[in-house]
This record gives C-alpha cells, structure tokens and sequence, in this order.
C-alpha cells in the first residue's frame, strides 16, 4: 500500500474525518488542525511497514496523530498562555447539560481550554491513557497532569452549567 | 466529587472519542504534494548513490587496471632481460637486481651514459659488494628476485615518501623519457645519495621512472618486451579454469539466460477518475509473477570494462477477476422438431470472469559495467538503458464506461489501454559469475528495470506504469 497513491487517498477518505476530529480536540484552531492532520498522514504512510497488526489499525493511527498532535504543542510551548485557575470554584455538571450541546460546541469548549489543561483533559479524559502515560508524552510530572485534569474539569463544569442555565432560562 | 469528575470525563469520551469531522479539501491536495515531493527526494537520492557508486566501481576498476599493467610490466622475465643485457651490463653489478627489494641497485652518485648504456661510471668513492642472489644470466639465481622497476609513470601508492625521493630524482626523469630514445642524453643519480649504503632503497637506480619502451638504453641489441617476457604472478590453481584477461585486455562474450522476475506495475489517477481506478484495482492483481529470457553479447575492454548489448524479452501475466453479482443465465435447449432453441431455465447468480492478462517486452538494452576477478570468480555491476522494440498484450480490463470486463488487445479492437511501445527503461545488474572452462562460464545475475513512461495512453483515464525486478540464470561464452 505503501507508495500507492491511489491506495493512500482510500485510506485518507476513510479516516480523514475520524482523525480531523482528533486533532481539533488538540489545535487551537482549525487550521492548526489541517496542519497536524496532514503531517500524520504523511507519517502514516511513510511508516505502514511498521504496522504490526497488533491492535486497530484505526487505533494506531490515532496514536500517531496523537503524538503528531503533542509534537506541534511543544513547538509552540513558549507561546502559549499559562492561565492561573486555582481559584475556580468547583461545579457539578448534569449529564443533561453535555447532551444538549452539539459535538461542534463541545470540540469548541475544549479549544477554548488552556493547552495544558486541553492536552491532558485529552490525553486522560478522551483518549483514555493513564496520568503515567500521559506525564510521559507531555513530559511533566504525574502529580502535575493530576492537577491539569482537575483545573480542566472544574473549568469545563463551569462552561457547561452557564451554557445549560442559559439555555434553560431562554427556554 | 470524584463520581461527578468521571462523569464528566466519561460524557465528554462518549460523545467525542467517536466524532467525524470532515477534514478541509486542500489538506488531501497538500499530503499528495508533500508525498510527491518525498518520492521524488528518494529517487533522486537513489541515483545519487548509484552514480556515487558506479563512479566508485569504475575508479576502483580503473586503478586495478593500471596497477595491473605495471605489475605485468615489472615482472619481466628475467632470462630474457639476462639475455638482451649486453655483457657488461650483466658483469656490472651496478645494474643487477637486488635479491632482497626485487629491485635494481645502482651505486650512487654514479652516471649512466645512455648513448653507450653499457658503461656506468662510478663518481662515488665508496663501492659496493654485489647483492646476493644477484642476476645469474645462466639462471643460477632465484627467478623470483629479477624483478625491475620499469614502471612508465611513478605511482603514488608506490613511491615512497621520504624527503630524498622528491625534486632530485623527478628533475631527472623528464629528460629521460624524453631523451632515452631518440637523444642520447646522460641521467645522474640523485646526488644526496651518493652517501648511501649498499642496502640502501634511496640508492638504487629507480628505473620506475624510465618508459617501457626505454628498454633500448640497457643495450642497443635489447629486445623490446613482448608478452611471452611477462611472467604474471598468479597461482597455478587460478589458472586452471580462467579465460587469461592478463594475456587478453579485450575479449568477446555472448551470453544467454533465463529466469524468474517480478512485474510491479502502479496504478494512478486523478481524483475524478478514483472510482473507476478502484473498480480496475479490485478486478486486477498487481503484482505478477513472470519471467524473462535473453541473449546478449558484451564487448570487454582494458580487462574489466564492459560494454553489452542484446536482446531482452519480458513476460508477466497477471489475472483479470470480475464478479457479477445477480447475473442471469438463461439454459438454452435445441428443439429438434420446431428447429429452434427453446429457454428450458434460467438461474441467477453471481457469475465470475476470469483472463490472464498476459503483457510482453521485447528491448534491446544497452549497457556498462565493470568487472572485478577473484580467481575463478567474477562480480560485475551494470547499467544502462533499454530501447522497447515490441510490445505485446493480451487481456482484459474494466471498460471505462459500462464497467463491464473489455478487451484490451488491439487486434479486437475494444479498448485501447496501453501504448504501441513502451519506450526507454533504465536497468541496472550485478551479475555473479565462476568459470567452468576458460572460456565458459556460469552466472546469476539480479537486474531491476523501470520503464520511464507510463506504458497506458494518455486518454486513459488510469495511469499505469511498470517497473520488473529479475534473477537471470545465464551462461557465457568467451571468445
């Protein structure tokens, strides 16, 4: 398959939607996400021999839009915006208020984040690696992606009730 | 609290670990680009190395030529030289050749008249002893250590880097090239010299510097060195089953040969014809097994260079498979009293169609190379390119229109797929070889090929090229 164009732009459409979605969790914006999307698959076709059919396909070539995804944080690293969030208060969110948004609103939800709280909110939360695994992808410590996936949760808690509230007084 | 955490977790994984957006439609546009652009990297890395390589065979084989011709040229014969010496050059122990250097040992700071070469006047007020084992005209002395220098051109690889072997002597050597012959002239030995001892590799007479045809300034009756003077240094053993390309610096051979290979062919398209690509993928096998055959002749020069040219001939087949789903067939019966066929039943089903698609090549290749011999062995590297002559094919394919399986051969004149020829390849080879018979061989011999162009037309909507990857089993005859 490798090396085959058309046999590539197969593969592309088939999970180009899935992946785009992956890396729109991860980018600050849309175009940022087109960039990532575009430099995993190159990296997937490049490395399909390395493919050792152990797993999803689908699985693995999330992992590596992932990291594809995480790469392009670090390059960015000292760009970023390190926004102080200790002192939000703590909300209960209703599963109500996460069904009554579209997945377009919840992917904007997390684009609003801020990237540490984002990449381990969707490293942990969605993706589902462990707080080991994802210290050791973003580099910090255990404790440290702890502490972002609360701040992340109790940030998006906040969102989510305001936006429900908002909804059910306009209703 | 942590209940109410993971439920958030677990709402946002379950709405969102499965979203699809779809992508914009530039970002496929640019991966094609950046693939395009990273295959084209490759490629022309790959002939880089090639060049680097071929160059590198070809510089390699060079210097082994040369170093071969010297080596030749230095291991005269002695009798023959002991036999053209004139009297007083074989009594002068001045020019024998040493036992120990294999080399010509002369007193230093001594002059050698060219125009009367047998007198070699001592300036020197030191002498010395004559070497042990020295030239014995009557082949008392050991054969092996009348070797003279005589090289025609000082080698770097053989001179030695010592600070008396520089200016001195090579101020020298011009004029005596140039005047040995035709002038007579006188050559000095290097002066610094002169103070050396016997044993002494500085002292000696370094005749490397003196042409081949030189031979005349030893002795105005000194035969010319011929091939029969050579004795090659080789072992008995090698010589046994060897074409001799020491005797020999060009030759002739015709080979033939057969095997195995593997025809690769890519399919592509634009982006408007994919389904129709996709179609032709499903229904055909990509990669064939096939085979080619040959002959070939190959003119061999300076010893290890080559140059061939012959006839090629590839064939793959590769299988043609199309299921129609829900196809009618209708059981036809002949009725002998109304004369007519009479439907008696009609089935549905899927009905399959298979054909071999069969595709052949015939080239006239062209190539280069370079051979190295390690006794009964041989390895050469090859390349070149390969003119089509014929193309044949025979088969079927997926009409473009009705998607139905169509012919493609011309002579039925259904669909035109493919090109009248497929124009130029490159090719390249390693051929191994060992000998049976001086003038027989056997080889392998792995070669690629890449057609250049795509072997379908233009107004196909399916761009098809070809590339074959072989093992030829062959013979040579050397003549």
């Amino acid at each position: 398959m490798r090396g085959l164009a058309s046999c590539q732009r197969q593969l592309y459409e088939r999970y180009a939607s899935k992946m785009y979605a992956v890396c729109l969790r991860y980018a600050r914006a849309h175009a940022d996400a087109a960039d990532m999307l575009q430099e995993g698959f190159i990296k997937v076709f490049s490395k399909m021999d390395q493919f050792q059919f152990q797993g999803s396909f689908e699985g693995w070539m999330r992992r590596i839009m992932v990291n594809t995804a995480l790469r392009a944080y670090q390059r960015r690293y000292h760009e970023q915006e390190q926004l102080g969030l200790e002192q939000l208060p703590e909300v209960s969110v209703s599963p109500d208020a996460v069904d009554a948004l579209s997945e377009a609103e919840l992917l904007t939800l997390i684009g609003q984040l801020p990237e540490g709280y984002k990449l381990v909110f969707n490293l942990v939360a969605i993706e589902g690696y462990s707080h080991a695994e994802a210290a050791e992808m973003l580099g910090i410590q255990e404790s440290t992606s702890r502490s972002q996936l609360t701040k992340a949760r109790r940030w998006l808690g906040e969102q989510l009730e305001q936006m429900h509230h908002h909804n059910t007084s306009e209703q | 609290m942590k209940d109410r955490e993971s439920n958030i977790d677990e709402l946002f994984h379950r709405r969102l670990y499965h979203t699809e957006v779809p992508p914009p439609e530039m970002v496929w546009g640019q991966i094609e680009t950046a693939l395009q652009q990273k295959r084209r990297r490759k490629w022309l890395l790959g002939v880089f190395l090639c060049i680097c390589a071929a160059i590198g065979v070809i510089g390699f084989m060079w210097n082994r030529t040369y170093v071969e011709q010297v080596q030749a040229v230095s291991t005269i014969d002695a009798q023959e030289i002991g036999r053209s010496l004139p009297t007083q050059s074989r009594q002068n122990p001045t020019l024998a050749p040493t036992s120990e250097t294999g080399m010509a040992s002369v007193t230093p700071a001594q002059t050698v008249d060219v125009t009367a070469p047998n007198k070699v006047q001592t300036t020197s007020s030191e002498t010395y002893p004559r070497p042990s084992g020295a030239l014995d005209p009557k082949g008392a002395g050991p054969r092996q250590t009348h070797n003279w220098r005589v090289n025609p051109l000082p080698l770097p690889s053989q001179k030695k880097n010592t600070p008396e072997d520089t200016a001195p002597i090579r101020a020298v050597d011009p004029a005596i090239s140039a005047t040995s012959v035709a002038q007579p002239a006188k050559m000095e030995t290097r002066p610094d010299t002169a103070q050396g001892t016997a044993g002494d590799e500085a002292a000696d007479l370094d005749l490397a510097h003196l042409p081949l045809t030189d031979y005349d300034y030893l002795s105005k009756s000194a035969k010319r060195p011929t091939a029969k003077m050579f004795r090659i240094v080789r072992k008995k053993k090698e010589q046994k089953k060897c074409f001799d390309f020491e005797e020999n610096s060009t030759a002739w051979f015709v080979d033939a040969y057969v095997g195995p290979s593997l025809a690769f062919k890519s399919l592509t398209a634009t982006p408007d014809n994919t389904p129709y690509l996709q179609k032709r993928q499903t229904s055909e096998k990509r990669d064939w097994a096939s085979f080619h055959l040959g002959i070939r002749g190959t003119y061999v020069f300076k010893r290890h260079f080559l140059m061939r040219a012959g006839l090629h001939y590839d064939h793959s087949t590769e299988v043609f498979e199309q299921l129609t789903p829900g196809k009618l067939r209708h059981i036809l019966d002949f009725n002998p009293i109304t004369g007519k066929w009479d439907t008696v039943g009609v089935t549905q089903g899927t009905y399959r169609t298979r054909t071999f698609n069969r595709l052949g090549m015939l080239d006239i290749p062209v190539m280069v190379g370079g051979e190295m011999r390690f006794g009964n062995m041989g390895l050469s590297a090859n390349a070149g390119m390969s003119f089509n002559m014929l193309f044949w094919k025979r088969g079927q394919v997926m009409d473009t229109n009705t998607d139905k399986p169509a012919w493609f051969t011309p002579k039925r004149n259904q669909l035109d797929v493919f090109r009248e020829r497929t124009g130029m390849s490159i090719m390249g080879s390693i051929q191994y070889s060992w000998h049976l018979h001086p003038h027989m061989r056997l080889y392998l011999e792995p070669y690629y090929r890449q057609v250049l162009d795509p072997v379908s037309l233009g107004s196909h909507p399916v761009e098809q090229r070809h590339r074959v990857f072989g093992l030829s089993f062959g013979a040579t005859r050397i003549f």
